[in-house]
């Protein structure tokens, strides 16, 4: 066609995907438009057409793919159950009565919140409802709580269950079980990188982050125990995945009707409070099936033209040191993720950088964990983004529930929290066992 | 994650009838869409129970919970342009005037209705095709052209609802 090798032509189709992008269409539709510009210029048009007929349904009727929409309906369920607030007096009790530590037990309560919901902006925005308000009658100062929850909030999807995890495994056809074992080490280490940083915050500005009151042992006992069905959905939903009790969607299925009884008992699905559920979840599955359509038939002009594959053999004759080849990936990524959704990030670059990433020796991984590790790492550096200027998405939503202190002030305050993000990628970079202990143990 | 992205903020109540029938029509949808999620967790629920206490699962479970996710996600899909909860790039135009803003919306809002109508038609006449023939599910021989049916009336109200914005958004720009 025209003389184009796939790579000029692929080059080409990108620039347009990225100017339409920058023209506010949809990032779906966007990528819907690219691929099928480029499939008629290669193919003709009736082929596309033809391939219309059943791309929907073959990319809707997924069974892998049902654990999707099953998840969002499950993170409505739990965001109007209270387990948030059950979660926050646990964590309150626990280590409220350390120097910041309301604000660490509210890091740690996003953690919890984060193991029966797989969005990171569902989170940050219970997770705030709650704690701000009491952090804020505590004497904790409004830019520290909100940077601490904003940046709590990725922990939404760094620990499983996580929506971009699920799609990630499904594109790289890797086991969705094992990526969720593999997310939950690096997870926790980021709630510990967090609390830390809250902790050092406290220790400069005492004033920020004062230590609030000792709660009995009963007291603290109490607290925990209201947490009870946090703990059985996340053990019965990822033990049953992983014990192989369960599919992912059998598991997810329980995991939902569960936390929706949890809803129903706590009052939360009186009267509109089931409609909103129900509308929410169509609202993200609606936002992410569009992107997973677009990107399907971007894939299809980018598989008829080779170009992935082309792109990675040329990369990887080059013969660069493998650990630079990692790097401008992640900078792609960190860079990328200052202005797009980590979700759409992952359905546009993986296909792309997947095949390089296995094409190099990194470590000496094997294949499967080499994948599984990438994926991890992948899913901490598009999160990032949730958390930097112009868009962190998380600040976003923060910040519009936190009235008396401004945005840049937050992202100004969050600085620290960034710089711990940094240090656990650079930490998962040179050690990937961080990722791949659990597998090995359990595996 | 919709739902916290204060949609409601942007999207103006509609006072024209065909607005409002257009909105209540979408959230039929989205609740049938719930609905049918709920459906197929109980559905699931029933296998394991089954298997485990009865050894016998639900025949043909993946079949019917391929089905229900299609029907599920489709008719998910208008509701979304409804809350006007699509994921779109607003950096490179966060600082641009808000009439210029109106009328990329209102070309994306028209992208995405073309897009739309050309699935429906598209998806119709995959159905067609399939009607007369004997492409069925494995286990229970479910026709195929049933796991297509909900997809037509879903993008169409979604190729509707796109219109219904793009119109939208070209009145309120300010002359």
């Amino acid at each position: 066609m025209m003389g184009l090798t796939g790579i000029e032509l692929g080059a080409c189709m990108f620039a347009v995907l990225l100017v339409m992008l920058a023209l506010r269409i949809h990032i779906g539709i966007a990528m819907l438009l690219t691929g099928s510009i480029g499939y008629t210029l290669v193919a003709g048009i009736d082929p596309l057409l033809n391939y219309f007929k059943g791309a929907a349904y073959a990319r809707y009727s997924v069974y892998d793919l049902s654990v999707v929409p099953l998840f969002l309906l499950m993170g409505q369920f739990a965001t109007h159950g209270g387990l948030s607030r059950s979660l926050f007096k646990a964590g309150n009790a626990m280590i409220g009565h350390w120097r910041g530590g309301m604000a660490m037990g509210a890091v740690g309560a996003c953690a919890g919140f984060g193991a029966i919901c797989g969005s990171s902006l569902a989170t940050a925005a219970t997770m705030g409802q709650v704690a701000l308000p009491e952090l804020k009658a505590h004497g904790y100062s409004e830019r520290l709580s909100a940077a601490a929850i904003a940046a709590g909030g990725t922990l939404g999807i760094l620990i499983p269950p996580s929506v971009p995890l699920v799609i990630y495994a499904i594109i790289t056809e890797q086991n969705i079980a094992k990526m969720f074992l593999a997310a939950f080490v690096p997870g926790l280490l980021a709630a510990v990188g967090y609390m830390v940083v809250i902790g050092i915050v406290a220790r400069i500005s005492p004033q920020d982050a004062p230590a609030g009151k000792k709660f009995t042992v009963a007291q603290r006992l109490k607290a925990l125990s209201e947490t009870w069905p946090v703990i059985l959905i996340f053990v019965t939903v990822i033990g049953g995945i992983y014990g192989g009790i369960f599919t992912p969607t059998e598991a997810a299925s329980i995991g939902t009707l569960a936390t929706g009884i949890v809803a129903w008992t706590s009052g939360g699905l009186k009267g509109q409070g089931f409609l909103d559920c129900m509308y929410g979840a169509a609202g993200a599955t609606g936002m992410i099936f569009l992107i997973l359509l677009g990107a399907d038939i971007l894939n299809v002009f980018l598989a008829l033209t080779q170009v992935h594959t082309e792109l990675a053999t040329w990369v990887i004759g080059l013969a660069l040191p493998p650990l630079a080849v990692l790097m401008v990936v992640i900078l792609i990524y960190l860079v990328l993720g200052c202005i797009m959704d980590s979700l759409s990030m992952i359905l546009l670059t993986i296909p792309i950088f997947f095949p390089i990433i296995m094409g190099i020796d990194l470590w000496g991984l094997s294949a499967e964990y080499k994948a599984i590790w990438f994926g991890i790492l992948a899913l901490m550096v598009v999160e990032v983004g949730l958390i930097t200027p112009p868009v962190g998405m998380n600040v976003f939503i923060i910040s519009a529930m936190a009235k008396n202190v401004q945005m840049k002030d937050i992202f100004k305050s969050i600085l620290p929290f960034l710089l711990s993000d940094v240090v656990r990628i650079g930490l998962l970079i040179f050690f990937p066992s961080i990722a791949l202990v659990a597998l090995q143990i359990f595996g | 994650m919709a739902d916290v992205l204060s949609p409601a903020a942007r999207a103006q109540e509609p006072t024209e009838w065909y607005g409002r029938t257009l909105g209540a029509t979408c959230k039929v949808f989205a609740f049938l869409s719930g609905i049918t999620l709920v459906a197929m967790a109980l559905m699931s629920l029933a296998s394991i129970i089954g298997r485990s206490l009865f050894a016998s699962a639900i025949i043909g479970d993946y079949e019917l919970v391929e089905i229900a996710s299609g029907m599920a996600v489709s008719l998910a899909l208008p509701y979304t342009q409804w809350a006007r909860s699509h994921v779109i790039v607003d950096f490179f135009t966060a600082k641009s005037s808000p009439n210029k803003v109106l009328v990329l919306d209102a070309i994306a809002s028209a992208l995405l209705a073309i897009v739309a109508f050309i699935f429906t038609w598209r998806i119709t006449v995959g159905l067609l095709d399939l009607i007369g023939g004997w492409d069925a599910s494995l286990m229970l021989n479910i026709p195929t052209w049933w796991g297509y049916a909900p997809m037509v009336p879903s993008f169409a109200l979604l190729g509707l609802v796109a219109l219904y914005t793009c119109v939208a958004d070209i009145r309120r720009i300010k002359r």
